[in-house]
């Protein structure tokens, strides 16, 4: 190896603080080491692919009673998934006959007025669930990233490296 | 044909109704898969000049890979 060549720097330490920033506001925890742009485009790219699902396939996509699996995953997106799943359940909530039942709107008849949301089915559900889900699995990346991510000095900021610990291997004597 | 019109219809509510997109739904994975590209580049990517081209040559891949895979499940469950 010639003198210029370097290898990242194998010291990891985990930065606790940066990681929980990042499952509150995507791409925070980047921010909060320096690495602004990157954060931006993080917080941009999931919580777009979010919103883009939710757009898709409404408020039905996130469902802890019927897609629990799936709404695990969208919880990695931060605190709009929990929020919304309460919110979808505490709308589904109803009572037949005195008991506490979970009921699913019917399209409405004329001169009804609409539900509270409409029931998402097919693939439009699917890719919306899918959407949502693959949203809080990249936060979990982002989240991962924030967690062992060096912090970007303002000295780094004009290195090509983009801030990243490196050490020089291979010096000549 | 899905009605376009529909998304102008004070009938349509963002974020509690459904898109009418049934017919189209495989479109949809191209955005998908742009953003799995972005973020994993945004991640790895040390240079973010380069970010643009890292993520649309990713997103190319995933496509041609993903196609090769449909038409080889195709293969599977039609002639085998």
């Amino acid at each position: 190896m010639s003198s210029q060549e370097t290898k990242p720097s194998t010291t990891t330490t985990m930065q606790i603080g940066p990681a929980l920033a990042g499952w509150l506001l995507p791409g925070l925890g980047q921010m909060i080491l320096g690495h602004k742009k990157r954060g931006v485009i993080l917080f941009l790219a999931v919580y777009g692919l979010f919103f883009s699902g939710l757009m898709v396939g409404g408020i039905d996509v996130i469902d802890p009673l019927q897609g629990r699996l799936w709404f695990i995953g969208q919880c990695f997106v931060g605190p709009p998934a929990p929020a919304l799943g309460y919110t979808h359940v505490e709308w589904l909530r109803g009572e037949v006959d005195g008991k506490p039942v979970y009921i699913i709107p019917d399209p409405p008849e004329e001169g009804q007025a609409p539900p509270k949301f409409t029931k998402s089915v097919g693939r439009v559900h699917e890719l919306g669930q899918l959407y949502c889900t693959m949203a809080g699995m990249l936060n979990l990346l982002v989240i991962l990233d924030a967690l062992y991510r060096p912090h970007r000095k303002r000295s780094d900021r004009a290195d090509p490296n983009g801030g990243r610990l490196v050490q020089r291997v291979g010096t000549t004597p | 044909m899905t009605d376009w019109f529909f998304l102008l219809s004070p009938a349509w509510r963002p974020f509690l109704d459904p898109l009418p997109l049934h017919e189209h739904w495989m479109w949809l994975l191209l955005p998908l898969t742009l953003v799995i590209a972005l973020v994993y580049k945004t991640l790895k990517t040390e240079d973010l000049s380069k970010l643009p081209g890292q993520t649309l040559r990713l997103t190319v891949t995933i496509l041609v890979f993903m196609a090769v895979a449909a038409g080889g499940l195709l293969l599977i469950t039609r002639w085998l």
